[in-house]
């Protein structure tokens, strides 16, 4: 593996709440253009370890490098707009906001962001506007949501916001997206229209990392799987070998993950 | 499809009782003025005397509204932002101290109306810098402080005037009024100065208002809703919350600058005793009135606000027959918070706000 082909780089991110290890990553390397699902049990770390990533939580210690570039301690809007976006775990959609404006929101570098330009810039401002509309209407349609424009945010049901999060975070010109549980709640039929676009995307040169408890997902769509426990990451491979390592299942999957794997490999081969 | 009907159907129902609710506030704004006419006997020197009060605070309820309104950040200490724009501006044009009576200060009005401005704005970084990264809360306690340790400081300055204030400032602004305000105000039966103090008051409002919708309804105003809304959401979508919240509040700051020259052309002499809390909290009241988030909420808003406060005590005096003076004053108090429950209770939004994007949550 080339170091070029790494788009994120991990070196011994460290994190504790009191007492408790919360995050312990030695040596973690994403891959550009690969879809890698992060497992583990509940508190295994994830969703801290991605805090830490996308700057929303400071590590103790260690090295975050995104696209060679360090990011370790730069805030959390500075990454978003390096191009490594996330979404949460429990939605943060904009409530008191319409669906559309959720997703204008997002568009990166608008010209009308500075206050000084909406007094003097007001034509490029509308234009800008009048692009990001569509881009944002066409996304929309991609994810089932097109019909809602117009309703807030608020007003969207559990799986709705997941997938406008998605939508929006796409929104933002991303080269790399961290999705915290997307498919929670999306009913199967259009998560299934999901992932294939998470695919198409994967194609066109986007890279993922998810968090999600869906085996059968992640076993379908990951290119890796990283499997992590109390902080600290204890596996690490194509699902095939995550699925027959013996620590993951002592340490992770427990007693009934058998059936579950077994489960999800019959359902891949169908 | 049928998804697209009802979400349309939706979205006209929503404008539908959007524009019977700024008729109704029209309406009301419309009767507080014919309320105003009638209780003054017609007299336009009471008239113009409210109204002059309602641009004040007006202006003032606009940026709280740009800090509050749109941006959900709490500012107790409005006044302390009019009291820096209101003894810079009086400081530095020709003034006499109070007591005192050393006159001193040769700026022009438009440099010291600039300068008032710039006050707010270095008010409000300074205030920023250390609390906008906190929780709203540590902002509203920061700046209820920051306003009474200004108060108390400027009473201790001799070169501030002191408790005696600073008196007869108004006069270059009195004499920038050209010649038909005096043929006006001699048909109206009002002294010249105060019918222009009224037109520019009034000019300001208009201005600050067309200002504010250019910056509101554009990406940036979006931007100002969502940190409103989730700060969070807004960081991971790469916006810096941080700075967008130090513009607002400097924006802020220059606007309450600009309202308490208006105060201090008003008052034609301030001293401390004139920037009690109180002040915020009218400026408050006006803008709930009206209701947060809404452009011109602010404005009508201050205008029922000095209506109802100025003209209960005559309905105070029939009410309650035989009452001292004080106790009427005293009334109209009452009256107002009488009114705010009401409007609380039935409409938490305000007048011209809009439900949905923000209401205050009473339940």
């Amino acid at each position: 593996m080339k170091s070029s082909d790494i788009i994120l780089s991990c070196t011994q991110v460290r994190k504790h709440f009191g007492g408790v290890i919360a995050v312990d990553v030695d040596d973690l390397e994403v891959e550009r253009t690969s879809i890698t699902a992060l497992i583990g049990p509940n508190g295994a770390g994830k969703t801290t370890f991605f805090d830490i990533v996308t700057g929303f939580l400071d590590p103790d210690s260690g090295e975050i490098l995104f696209e060679g570039v360090d990011i370790t301690n730069k805030p959390a809007h500075a990454i978003a707009h390096d191009g490594l976006v996330r979404t949460f775990q429990l939605t943060r959609i904009l409530n008191k906001m319409t669906v559309l404006e959720n997703m204008l929101l997002a568009a990166p570098n608008q010209t009308g962001e500075r206050v000084g330009n909406t007094f003097f810039r007001r034509s490029t401002i509308a234009a800008q506007e009048q692009t990001h509309r569509e881009q944002a209407i066409a996304l929309l349609d991609r994810f089932s949501l097109l019909s809602l424009k117009d309703e807030y945010g608020g007003r969207l049901s559990g799986g709705q916001k997941k997938l406008l999060e998605l939508a929006r975070a796409l929104m933002s010109n991303p080269t790399m997206v961290l999705l915290d549980e997307p498919m929670a709640g999306v009913n199967p039929a259009l998560g299934e229209r999901l992932l294939q676009y998470v695919l198409e995307l994967r194609d066109e040169g986007m890279t993922f990392l998810f968090v999600e408890h869906d085996m059968d997902i992640v076993m379908r769509i990951s290119d890796r799987v990283v499997v992590m426990a109390t902080g600290e990451i204890i596996a690490d491979g194509t699902p095939s070998d995550v699925r027959s390592n013996p620590a993951v299942l002592a340490a992770y999957l427990g007693e009934h993950a058998q059936d579950d794997i077994a489960g999800a490999e019959e359902g891949s081969e169908q | 499809m049928t998804g697209d009907n009802a979400t349309a159907t939706a979205s006209q129902e929503r404008d539908t009782s959007r524009s019977t609710q700024h008729a109704v506030g029209t309406l009301l704004a419309l009767l507080a003025l014919l309320w105003l006419f009638w209780s003054s006997g017609f007299a336009w020197i009471i008239v113009i005397g409210v109204l002059i009060k309602a641009a004040v605070y007006a202006v003032s309820a606009m940026s709280l509204n740009l800090e509050f309104g749109f941006t959900g950040l709490l500012n107790f200490g409005q006044v302390g932002f009019m009291l820096v724009g209101g003894y810079t501006y009086a400081l530095l044009v020709p003034h006499e101290l109070g007591r005192a009576g050393s006159a001193g200060g040769s700026w022009p009005v438009w440099a010291a109306v600039l300068a008032a401005m710039v006050a707010g704005v270095l008010l409000g970084l300074v205030l920023g810098i250390p609390t906008v990264r906190l929780r709203g809360d540590y902002l509203a306690i920061v700046t209820i402080a920051i306003a009474e340790i200004l108060r108390i400081t400027v009473r201790s300055f001799s070169g501030l005037g002191q408790s005696f204030g600073i008196i007869q400032y108004t006069e270059s602004f009195d004499n920038l009024a050209p010649g038909f305000v005096d043929s006006w105000a001699a048909s109206l039966d009002v002294p010249p100065k105060d019918l222009w103090l009224f037109i520019v008051a009034w000019i300001v409002v208009l201005v600050v208002l067309g200002a504010m919708t250019l910056m509101i309804k554009s990406p940036w105003g979006r931007v100002l809703r969502a940190i409103r809304d989730d700060e969070d959401a807004v960081r991971a979508l790469g916006k810096n919350a941080f700075w967008y919240k130090l513009q607002v509040l400097m924006i802020g700051g220059a606007i309450a600058g600009l309202s308490g020259v208006l105060f201090a052309l008003d008052l034609s002499q301030i001293s401390p005793v004139n920037f009690l809390p109180l002040v915020t909290f009218f400026a408050w009241t006006a803008l709930i009135l009206g209701g947060a988030g809404s452009l011109v909420g602010p404005v009508v808003g201050s205008i029922i606000f000095w209506v109802v406060l100025t003209q209960t005590s005559s309905l105070a005096e029939d009410l309650f027959p035989g009452m001292s003076a004080t106790a009427v004053s005293a009334t109209r108090f009452i009256l107002m918070g009488a009114l705010i429950m009401l409007l609380m209770i039935f409409r938490p939004e305000g007048l011209f706000g809009k439900r949905e994007e923000l209401s205050l949550e009473i339940q």
